[in-house]
């Protein structure tokens, strides 16, 4: 965490800048931010409500808080993971800690994902969820969730500066996990013997952990939350090493 | 104090025989047995060197000799494969051509974008913005998106940026071919005033003048192990002897396969840049330096002799000799023959030798080439033999200078009152 501490100026210019650069050429700029988890939200509250007749109290919201959880973990990993690959062209001539330039990226996804949930705070309103005082247990929550994205990041980058295949797994993976998570669904709504192997994704005990909070009516299946602290800190740990330890290299493969 | 300490540095690169960049392909690679295939490469071996404080020192070396591996090296982007440098202050970004900047931002949001890399705080670049926008010369360009420069704006911006992040070793990979002569001109005073001030410059550069006045040290690189590391002018100079040897050498090599094909029956290869009646015909051309030395790379200001044999065998009463000097760029720079000297060789007939004899080539650093044509007195339509922009040979200025031909000023500090 040092290196973030002693660039932090450095970490917010990259990741503002690369906020503005997201949408530089569109002509509703960062509106679209706001509007991509609303649609999807629409088509699958469309199908999974009308069509396949799913029974969850607010499915909307309930599906909304999935959506945008889940888009913050995929995009932000998907993007960390290649962080350091596609500023090739500056890491060759400038060198600084290339964690920053992972960290940076994390955040700009946690400033979308922050525009995500401004949003979702103000479809509460518009469904007429009253705001609890509990609804601010779920920053920490939140939080959590960067910095599993950070340390996924720091894991999966130098591997795919070593081997770019890491792409393509990674993404056939999220494929997976968002089918694999209770996003569309509830926890309550998987065999209790599968429910296990369920949580062992940490964006499941995640997203389930939040939705608890945010709706208790939905679920009732317990969360235990610090194993998600525990697999937060081991995947932080084998992150930190593995980057620190492919650092050095990193100029033979940019 | 020492800035830079280099320990016998080495570095070596694998070069696989195919670039293994994905998984599969590695397992394809260790399931055919094909794992030991790559090929091995020291791009750098054993460099050792010491830089002082506020000194100046050249890398000089042809292309892959390890030049800019070793600005990477020390720059901390490669890590060396053996040995070890040690870097005393804050180093500078590696600069080099096309220094990376966001193509989708304006010019302004780039440089404070460099400055936050180069850990510059945003109030302190936000001042700076308009000193770097005018010695680029680019102020009415500063909400420009780079995407939209030309090259010569783009390395501009990345040298004047650069040039503010304050540095205190300043790490420069072939600067000075950014941009017009006015330009570079500019950034050698910004050197001089960075020299001035005591920052540390390490340097990697072809043009050797610039090295041998600006640098007080150099370090030669031949094919990555270090030949000579000291006095700049030394250093310079074992440089162009060394370059000589291996033009030579080069040439030999050629000669030699040229005169292989022949034995073997084959027929040279038609030269697309000479033509002729073939009655008189230029056998080969030869640059002596002062000493009457054949050499491929000559000082400017010095005697050049450009030494030519040729043949006819049907023979020629009154020959013209001619020889045409061109630059890099193509421009001719001087042209004669021995009709408009007024000294005509005499009849041709079999072999024979005839030398253009310049007394001085005073003309900036490059390659220069010799376009050489016998022509007939008798009958002016005739060419018997034009090699065009043939023989080539190269000139080392030794005192640098701006613009086209070096008039060797000197300095009277006391010219006294003009009468």
């Amino acid at each position: 965490m040092i290196p973030i501490l002693k660039n932090w100026e450095l970490v917010l210019q990259i990741a503002v800048t690369d906020f503005k650069l997201r949408y530089q050429n569109s002509v509703l700029g960062f509106v679209w931010t706001l509007l991509e988890p609303l649609l999807m939200m629409t088509i699958m509250w469309f199908v999974f409500s009308r069509v396949v007749r799913v029974q969850i109290p607010n499915y909307q919201l309930f599906l909304l808080l999935g959506l945008i959880m889940w888009q913050f973990f995929s995009r932000g990993t998907s993007q960390g993971l290649n962080a350091v690959t596609r500023r090739a062209n500056i890491l060759s001539k400038i060198n600084i800690p290339r964690r920053v330039i992972v960290f940076a990226s994390c955040l700009t996804n946690l400033i979308s994902f922050g525009m995500d949930i401004v949003v979702f705070l103000a479809m509460m309103i518009v469904f007429g969820v009253p705001f609890r005082l509990h609804l601010l247990v779920c920053i920490p929550l939140f939080l959590l969730e960067f910095f599993l994205i950070y340390s996924v990041s720091l894991v999966l980058a130098p591997l795919n500066l070593r081997y770019r295949d890491f792409g393509n797994v990674w993404g056939i993976l999220l494929r997976a996990g968002f089918y694999m998570s209770p996003i569309l669904y509830s926890m309550d709504f998987v065999p209790e013997n599968l429910r296990f192997w369920y949580l062992c994704n940490p964006v499941s005990r995640l997203i389930h952990a939040t939705r608890v909070w945010i709706f208790p009516e939905a679920s009732s299946v317990d969360h235990h939350f610090w194993i998600l602290l525990v697999t937060a800190v081991v995947v932080y740990a084998v992150g930190t090493w593995l980057f620190k330890r492919m650092e050095p290299k990193f100029g033979d493969y940019l | 104090m020492i800035a830079i300490e280099a320990k016998g540095v080495g570095k070596k690169f694998v070069i696989p025989h195919r670039r293994v960049r994905t998984l599969i392909e590695r397992a394809e690679n260790i399931l055919t047995l094909r794992w030991g295939e790559n090929e091995e490469f020291w791009a750098l071996r054993e460099v050792s060197f010491e830089v002082k404080k506020g000194e100046a020192v050249g890398v000089i070396g042809r292309n892959g000799s390890g030049k800019s591996t070793l600005l990477r090296i020390v720059s901390g982007l490669l890590a060396p494969t053996e040995g070890s440098v040690r870097v005393n202050g804050r180093l500078s970004p590696l600069m080099s051509l096309g220094t990376g900047f966001q193509k989708e931002l304006t010019a302004l949001d780039n440089i404070l974008l460099y400055g936050a890399y180069m850990g510059v705080p945003k109030k302190v670049m936000a001042e700076r913005v308009p000193k770097i926008l005018s010695f680029a010369e680019l102020t009415r360009f500063q909400h420009t998106k780079v995407k939209n420069f030309s090259s010569g704006m783009y390395s501009r911006l990345a040298f004047s940026t650069a040039m503010q992040v304050s540095p205190e070793i300043l790490l420069l990979d072939e600067v000075f071919a950014v941009g017009d002569t006015s330009f570079r001109q500019k950034c050698i005073q910004v050197m001089e005033k960075f020299k001035a001030e005591g920052i540390t410059i390490l340097m990697v550069s072809h043009s050797l003048s610039n090295i041998a006045s600006f640098c007080e040290k150099a370090l030669f690189l031949a094919e990555g192990k270090p030949r000579f590391f000291g006095e700049s002018r030394e250093a310079v100079e074992l440089y162009l002897e060394y370059l000589d040897e291996q033009d030579q050498r080069a040439k030999q090599e050629q000669r030699r396969k040229k005169r292989e094909s022949k034995e073997a029956g084959q027929e040279p290869e038609p030269e697309s840049n000479r033509w002729g009646t073939g009655r008189a015909a230029i056998r080969q051309v030869r640059f002596l330096d002062a000493g009457g030395e054949a050499k491929l790379v000559v000082k400017s200001g010095e005697r050049l002799t450009v030494h030519i044999t040729h043949q006819s065998d049907q023979g020629i009463q009154r020959p013209i000799l001619g020889l045409k000097i061109f630059d890099q760029e193509g421009d001719l720079v001087y042209g004669t023959d021995t009709h408009e000297l007024g000294a005509d060789p005499g009849p041709m007939q079999g072999r024979g030798q005839t030398a253009f004899v310049i007394p001085s080539f005073p003309v900036p650093e490059g390659k220069y080439f010799c376009t050489m044509f016998i022509k007939d007195l008798d009958d002016p339509e005739a060419i018997h033999d034009w090699i065009d922009r043939g023989p080539s040979f190269q000139v080392m200025t030794t005192t640098p200078f701006e613009g086209q031909v070096d008039l060797s000023a000197s300095v009277d500090p006391d010219p006294g009152k003009v009468k």
